[in-house]
Parts: C-alpha cells; structure tokens; sequence
C-alpha cells in the first residue's frame, strides 16, 4: 500500500489509514450504541402496551376492543403512571382470558422516566462516553507517533471530533446528575 | 396409567424442532469428526536426509508436541495460530526463517528464493512408507533454527521475550521442540496429495513460499456473506410476519410486592452458596491480577516497574492461570447459580443436599488449586516424563490442566447434576418434560457431558485430531451449551422475580436454543479453518457460522430487549421496593456486551478471508475478552449479586460497593476493548496483511506499539478494582451468614406476591419459616 507522498494531505502510512477509520468508526459506534440502547428501551415499552394505543393528548391508553384505560394513579415517587379499564367492560370482553387474569380490569404501567434518566440509559450513555475517550486517546498516540508526517492533520482533526463527542457526553451526564440531585 | 404430569406451556412443536436440529447438526459434525481422522495432516515415522540419514522419528514430532505443551509454549506463543499473543505463531515463523535461510544457503536473490519456495512446496512424503525426505538447505535450516529458538525462548540465560532464563534446561528437550515445529511448517507449505493447497489451505500468509489465500477461502467467504445478508432478510421478514409467534406481546405487566430480601428464608444448600459466590470473588480478584500481569509483558518485556516478573510469573504461566481461572470463575458460578436457583423452582429441598453441596465445593477448590499448581510444577520442569501431562499441564489452551485435574473437574460436573436433580425432583414428578424445570437439568447435563469431550485431547494425540475435540469444548461447550444454561438461568430468574410469565420464558429458551444450534454446532468449525484438517472444514465451518450469524443478530436484539423487561420491573415495583436493581442492571450489560463482543467482533473475524490474515492477533484477544468477560463474567456476576441479596444480612448489603463494582468492571472493560485491543488489533490485521503475518506475530511488532499498550493501564487498574467489593461482600456473607433458615414445611421462596395497585396492602410478611 504506497499513497503518494503528501498528496491532498492524505495519510501515506497504512497504519494512519487504519486508525483514521477506526476513530470515525468508534465516534460513529457511540452514536449508534446510544440510538439503540433508546430503542431497546422504547421497544421494552412496546411489548409492554401492544395492541394499546396511548392517546398523550387526553393521557389515556385504548385498548384492541377499544375500551378506554384511564389515568388511575400516579405511585408516590412520581416514577409510574397506572391506567385502568373499568372492571365491568373487561368482566365482558371475549379477550379477557388471554389479557388480564383480574377481575379489577387490565391495567397498564407507564414509566415517566426517560431513557436517559434510567438506569440502562445512564449505562448505555456511561459505555458511549469511554468509546469516544478511548478513540481521543488512540488518536492522541497516533499524533505522537506520526507528528509532521503527511495525514497527521486528518487524524488530529478526527481526535478532536472525538474529543468534542466525549466531552458531550460527560457534560450531559453531569447535567443529569445535576437534575437527579 | 394416566399421566399425573402437568401439561406443556407451549405447542410440542418446540421441542420437535429443537430435537431435529441438534440430530442434523451433530451428524454434519460426526461425518467432520470421521473425515479429520481420514484426512488431517500425516505424521512422518521417520524424516530422512537425501542421503539416507535418519534425522528424526514420528516419535520425536509426537514427543516434541508434548514437550511444547507440557512446558505451556501454547500459552506463550502458538502453533497453525492457535495459541497465546505474545510469543511468535512459532508455524509461520519457522517457515519464514526457514525460506529466508535457504534462500541464503543458495546464494540469495530472486533465483534462489524460487528454488527454495519450490523446494518447499513439493510434498516428499510417502506415506507407503511413512517417510519424509529432507533436502541439505531444510537440514542446516533446521539446525540453525534449532539453535535460535534455543538461545532466543527454550533456554535463555536471562530471562525475557517473557520467559525466565532455562525455560526448557533439557537439549533433547529443545530439539524435540523444534522438530515439532519444523513439522507443523511442513504441513502449512507442502502441498497436500493432489491438491495445489498445502495441508493448512495455504495458511500461513507467506509470500516467500508462495502461500495465499485459496480459491476455496474466497468462494466460501463470498458464498458466507450472501448467506448472512440473503438469512437476515428473511428473518426479518419472518419477523414482521410473525410478531406474535416471537415476540413478548400482549402479557399483562404485574405489580409485584418484593418480599424483604432479609425475610426469605434460605435452604442450608443456598446458604452454603455462600462460599461457592466467595470463591467466585477470589477467584475473580486473582483472575484480574493475572490479567493484568499478562497485559503489562506487552509493554514492558518482562519487567514490571524494576521486578523481574518473566523470572517470578513467566507470562506463560500467568496466562494459563488467567485462562483457567476465567473458565472456573464462570463454572463456579454457574454451579452455584443453579444450587440456588432449585429450592426457589422446587419449592424446598430433600435432606443432604447441604452436605452435597459442601463435598463439591471441596472438589472444586481441590481442582482449582492442584492444577494451578500443577501447572507451574510442569512448566517449571518440577514434574518429569508422564507426571507432566497427567498432575502438570497437558498445555492444551484452554484444557491446560492436567488430566487428573480435568477427569476430577468432569467428575465434580455429573455430582453437581446429582445435586441439581435431587434438588428439582419434588418439582420434577408433576412437571411436564418440556417445561422449565427439565429444560435446566437438560442444559445441565450437557455441561459436564461437553466438558469431558476434552478428554479425547491428549498432549500426543495428532495435533489437527486433538484440536478437533479441543474446540468442541472451546465452542460447543463454552458458546453454546454454557450460553444455553445461562439462558436457561436468566429465564428462571426472570421468571422468579415476574418479569415474563413461565410460558413466555420456555419459548425464549427453545427459541434461542433452535436458533444458535442452527449454525453454532456445525459453526463450531470456524475455529478450525488451518490447523492442518481437510477444506471441507473450512467450507462447512464458514457457511454455518454466518448462519450462525443471523439468528445471532436477532437473538441479541431481542435479548437485549428481552433484559430491559427486568429494568422496567424496577420501575414498575418503584422505587426502593425491587431488590434486584444491579442484578439486573448486569443483565442488561450482558445485552450489550453481547451484540458487540459475540456478535459483531466475533463476525469481524469469522470469514476464512479475514481469518487468514487474524488468526492469534489481538483481534482475537478482543472478541475474547468482550465476549467472555462481557457476557459470561457480567452473567456469573447478575447471578452473584442476585444471590448475594440474600445471603447477606441487610445491613452488610451495600448499593454503592455493588454499583462501585458495576461501574468499573463495565467502563475498565470497554477501555480494554476500545483503547488497546480492538484498535491494536487493526494494525495486526494491517501489518499482517502488508508485512507478513510472522511480522504482525512478531515480538517487534508489540515493541513498535507499546505507547498504545500502555494506554490500556488505567482500564485494567479499574478492572481489578472493581472485583475488590465482590470479594469483601462475599466474605461477609460467609462469616455473617443471614437467618432465617428454611426448615421445611412452607415453601422456600416465593420471592414477590402480586398485588393490585392503588389498594392499600398490609406488610409483606415473610413466607412460613422459623428463624
């Protein structure tokens, strides 16, 4: 693999090339982790209410027959909202078997907490945040080792968007913290 | 007689299908295991000069193979690239030099490098007569080598590259080696009986000898990747097809009221799990250390800050116990895990189980101990002749232990399935044979029957024959069978503390059970692509393991879904009410680490295109640790902790020191991974691929990156420290066991009672027990 010497500023050492890719790669893998560990969470919610469709507006949830699950209570701790079918519409409903062993009407749980504040998003977001220290780090090393050759400047400009994501990362987390104080 | 057995929670389909693909798999595999024994690599009765001269006998190649073994050279460097990092794939190092040396012996220049890579590639066996013949340029390669691999690893005067000085005192010794070697160099560039591959399909990269990449390895990689994108998008379409069938729809979500951890009564064999847990936490600690220490020889030599460790701890030695003590972290847990987990399915316990439990634990630490020490004793030459391999070392990587030690440890296994099976039993009698209860003694009773299929492994058994079996235990057992009775474990657990009902648990575990088998029993030979068996291994281990990848995908995904239903039962039961917050949080770890540590970096090397050049780089190390200490270890810790809510008095019970212990370990793993193995596994990718791949295997390539090597400091430094409150928690539980004890006569568990939200419940009271 030979690159021509210093053209367009272009790495001419296979080895930058590899970790060129691989800082982008791992600022770009933080992002993505951080997106699905938020649909894991959304999906867990899913299974949860399937075939319940929430209305925000007016804050109740409806259900496949079409009955209405109104607000019931919101535990102390504000941390879940439950809604309630009325007893008496499920007691009649040909699906209650397969949907609710009570005989007080299905209920739903709803956690108001967002996936940053749970636990899995603080560990999904925590992970993030060394991915992009430990890419600001490689790309620190890669600095050192090819210091005035051609490409160093790509690679530098690649650390510092990784340094740019971890610092980010560490300030929103500060700021939840902050929040949860 | 009718049936007095409970019904099966789900269709009978289930276990049809599981059984019809474990028996096609393992037929692929018996016709794999009947074909290595036809077709792997020969070994020569006798190699002779071209003028007659014995030189050396099948005996020496076999010897030299134990040697190499019983003194842990596969735990310093590696062979066909299997092996340990440091030290040099002694295979394609042997054949670089020896290709270098020959083309000096005739002169140098490009004439002489043609006549040697000739040379080499013409088969001169005759296995009429079982005779190897040797050319005089392959004879005073050898001899030269021979005094290299002497002076510069076998018997040093000082210790480095590390090892410590006389590594290997005997001459004999260190010639038998070398034969060894020679042989297995033999096998990558000779040319296989009417094939233009050498033995190993053309591995290693070796641009000297001509070595590279085969037609065959290019096909099935491309035919591998259609089969991976064409499998993913007909299982997604099935998916959308098929959302009920294989999602977690449409169940009520329950309001659980947790029973105080300090009021559940515990069984005297879940109490004595205490000590099983506080084994695991030293083990665990000790593991760390070693870990460490192995890390540090990559960027100090040997030396660590001013001690000679290579004289004190050779990395051989330290590696062999890092390994084995990850593999009894994790079966010792898993042990325990299940001794705890039946009195909470069955309801209670017979009496003895206690005793039981403390004989195994006595078992347990007996192997663990004695083959550690063996281990050194074998690699120090302490231990001579057959003592080596039978209360030392058979060296084999990952089955390092001695054989007593291992046939011990087998044993130990079938008695934990006893204790398991009469701890289920009372619960067995009335239960159908497909449902959760049978599903764990199933899966438990692979483990030990897995395991002792190591047992075909012997330090003089032909390498590619021994390596066949090895792998059955590093894949079969290990990726499949251990993850199927984690699986299992993870169910159960869940289903205790009612995050899924029962029936939605048993189709998580068929489901996952069908979908890993598909590919992963067959798949098991994409660790066998160049150890010198025939290419249809490599064709078959390619294909099934992308396959392997597709329910992989999918089964990641929804596991790591499948975990968040734990987290959203700590937000359902509220605040402070679920006791179970960093067991679970492990769990959705686990999640994660297993889509990117098994799924993505184990892809990332799988295809025979890309391990060809990977093979035994950091790449692997990578997988590895993302994989076992991601998965596994978070697993055996989400069942600690689990337990360990239990076992401790509440107020020795500690949420900071656990979530110290979470914390470090997940964010000291994920520097590893991202500071130092997976970044510095690139670059061995690239030098191998530019270089050569006895460069990228090189002592000089590590010398060339240590900067990158010392990076990984801080990450282990947290690593380790996060073990420490496991063990300080654990010993509290050992020496200020909880009350009360279950004494018979109410049922031990259960763990919550439902309740109706928004109508006033008294206190939970605690289940029937005395204290």
């Amino acid at each position: 693999m030979n690159f021509q010497q210093g053209a367009f500023g272009l790495p001419t050492d296979f080895r930058e090339w590899i970790l060129l890719g691989y800082i982008l790669t791992v600022v770009a893998g933080a992002w993505v982790l951080g997106q699905l560990g938020r649909a894991h969470f959304r999906r867990a919610q899913e299974y949860a209410e399937a075939g319940f469709e929430y209305d925000a507006e007016l804050d109740y949830y409806r259900c496949p027959e079409g009955e209405r699950l109104s607000l019931h209570i919101i535990e102390p701790g504000g941390r879940v909202a439950v809604y309630r079918a009325a007893a008496s519409s499920c007691d009649g409903c040909s699906r209650k078997d397969s949907c609710t062993p009570h005989d007080g009407g299905r209920h739903l749980y709803r956690p108001l907490a967002t996936w940053a504040e749970s636990d899995s998003g603080r560990f999904h977001q925590w992970v993030a945040v060394v991915m992009n220290g430990g890419a600001t780090a490689v790309g620190a090393v890669a600095a050192i080792w090819w210091a005035g050759k051609p490409g160093t400047g790509l690679v530098l400009i690649a650390s510092m968007l990784a340094a740019a994501s971890f610092v980010t990362g560490l300030c929103a987390r500060a700021e939840q913290f902050e929040k949860k104080k | 007689m009718p049936d007095s057995r409970g019904s099966m929670v789900v269709s009978r389909m289930w276990p049809q299908a599981l059984a019809l693909t474990f028996v096609v798999g393992f037929a692929i595999l018996g016709y794999l295991a009947i074909r290595v024994y036809q077709d792997h690599a020969p070994v020569p009765e006798r190699i002779i000069g071209e003028d007659g001269l014995l030189l050396a006998t099948g005996d020496d190649i076999r010897n030299g193979q134990q040697v190499f073994l019983t003194y842990g050279l596969m735990q310093y460097g590696s062979v066909y690239g299997h092996g340990a990092y440091l030290g040099p794939d002694f295979t394609a190092d042997y054949l670089h030099r020896e290709a270098e040396l020959m083309a000096g012996y005739y002169g140098g220049g490009p004439e002489a490098e043609a006549r040697a890579r000739e040379e080499l590639r013409v088969n001169r066996y005759d296995p009429t007569n079982g005779t190897l013949v040797r050319n005089e340029a392959q004879i005073r390669a050898f001899q030269e080598l021979q005094q290299l691999y002497k002076s510069e690893f076998l018997n040093r005067k000082r210790s480095g590259a590390g090892l410590g000085a006389n590594a290997v005192p005997d001459a004999e010794d260190c010639r038998r080696i070398t034969v060894f070697i020679a042989w297995t160099a033999w096998t990558a560039v000779a040319r296989r009986p009417g094939e233009s591959y050498s033995y190993t399909n053309n591995w290693p990269p070796e641009e000297l000898v001509g070595n590279r990449l085969t037609e065959e390895a290019v096909l099935w990689s491309a035919l591998s990747l259609i089969t991976l994108l064409g499998g993913i998008g007909a299982l997604l379409a099935a998916y959308g097809r098929f959302p009920q069938l294989l999602g977690w729809h449409g169940a009520e979500e329950r309001r659980l009221k947790f029973v105080p951890p300090g009021q559940v009564p515990l069984t005297p064999a879940q109490r004595a799990t205490g000590w099983y847990f506080f084994a695991v936490a030293g083990m665990l600690v000790a593991q760390n250390l070693l870990g460490g220490a192995t890390a540090h020889y990559h960027a100090e030599d040997g030396g660590f800050f001013g001690i000679d460790l290579a004289r004190l701890l050779p990395y051989n030695l330290a590696r062999t116990w890092h390994l084995q003590l990850a593999l009894f972290v994790v079966s010792a847990g898993f042990l325990a895990g299940g001794l705890f987990l039946a009195p909470l399915i069955s309801g209670g316990e017979p009496r003895g189980q206690r005793p039981l439990a403390l004989i195994l634990l006595g078992a347990l630490v007996m192997v663990v101990v004695g083959s550690l020490l063996g281990e050194a004793a074998s690699y120090h030459g302490i231990l001579q002749g057959d003592d080596r391999p039978l209360w030392g070392a058979q060296g084999w990587e990952y089955l390092d232990l001695g054989r007593f030690w291992q046939v011990l440890l087998v044993g130990g296994m079938v008695l934990w399935v006893i204790i398991l099976f009469r701890g289920l039993r009372p619960r067995l009698a009335g239960e159908s044979r497909g449902n959760l209860p049978y599903l764990l003694l199933y899966s438990a009773l692979s483990i030990p029957l897995f395991y002792a299929v190591g047992l075909a492994c012997r330090s003089q058994s032909t390498f590619a024959v021994a390596d066949f079996w090895r792998f059955w235990v590093v894949h079969l057992w290990v990726e499949d069978f251990l993850e199927l009775f984690s699986t299992i474990l993870v169910a159960c657990i869940f289903a205790q503390l009612g995050v899924v009902s029962e029936r939605t648990a048993v189709r998580v575990v068929y489901l996952d059970a069908i979908l890993y088998s598909v590919g992963g029993v067959v798949g098991t030979m994409h660790h066998f692509y160049f150890s010198g068996g025939p290419a249809v291994h490599m064709a078959l281990g390619a294909f099934f393991s992308a396959a392997e990848v597709i329910p992989l995908t999918f089964l990641t995904v929804e596991a790591w879904t499948f975990l968040h239903l734990g987290a959203r039962q700590q937000a359902a039961a509220g605040p402070g009410d679920f006791p179970h917050r960093w067991a679970v949080l492990f769990l959705v770890a686990v999640g994660f680490w297993n889509f990117l540590g098994a799924g993505v970096f184990g892809f990332l090397i799988n295809l025979p295109a890309i391990s060809y050049y990977e093979i035994g780089t950091q790449l692997t190390a990578n997988h590895a640790h993302a994989s076992m200490a991601g998965v596994y270890l978070m697993l055996t810790l989400a069942m600690l902790i689990f337990a360990l809510r239990y076992l401790l008095r509440p107020e020795d019970w500690s949420e900071r020191l656990i979530g110290f212990s979470f914390w470090a370990l997940n964010l000291g793993l994920a520097w590893m991974v991202f500071v130092n193995l997976f970044p510095l596994g690139l670059l061995q990718l690239g030098d191998s691929v530019q270089n050569g791949y006895w460069h990228a295997r090189s002592l000089e390539f590590f010398k060339d990156h240590r900067l990158i090597e010392w990076l990984r400091l801080p990450g282990d430094a947290v690593f380790i420290a996060g073990g420490l409150p496991l063990l300080y928690l654990t010993t509290k539980a050992v020496l200020r066991p909880r009350l009360p004890l279950w004494q018979g006569g109410g049922a031990a568990g259960p763990l919550f009672r439902e309740e109706v939200p928004g109508r006033s419940s008294p206190p939970a009271a605690p289940p029937e027990a005395s204290s």
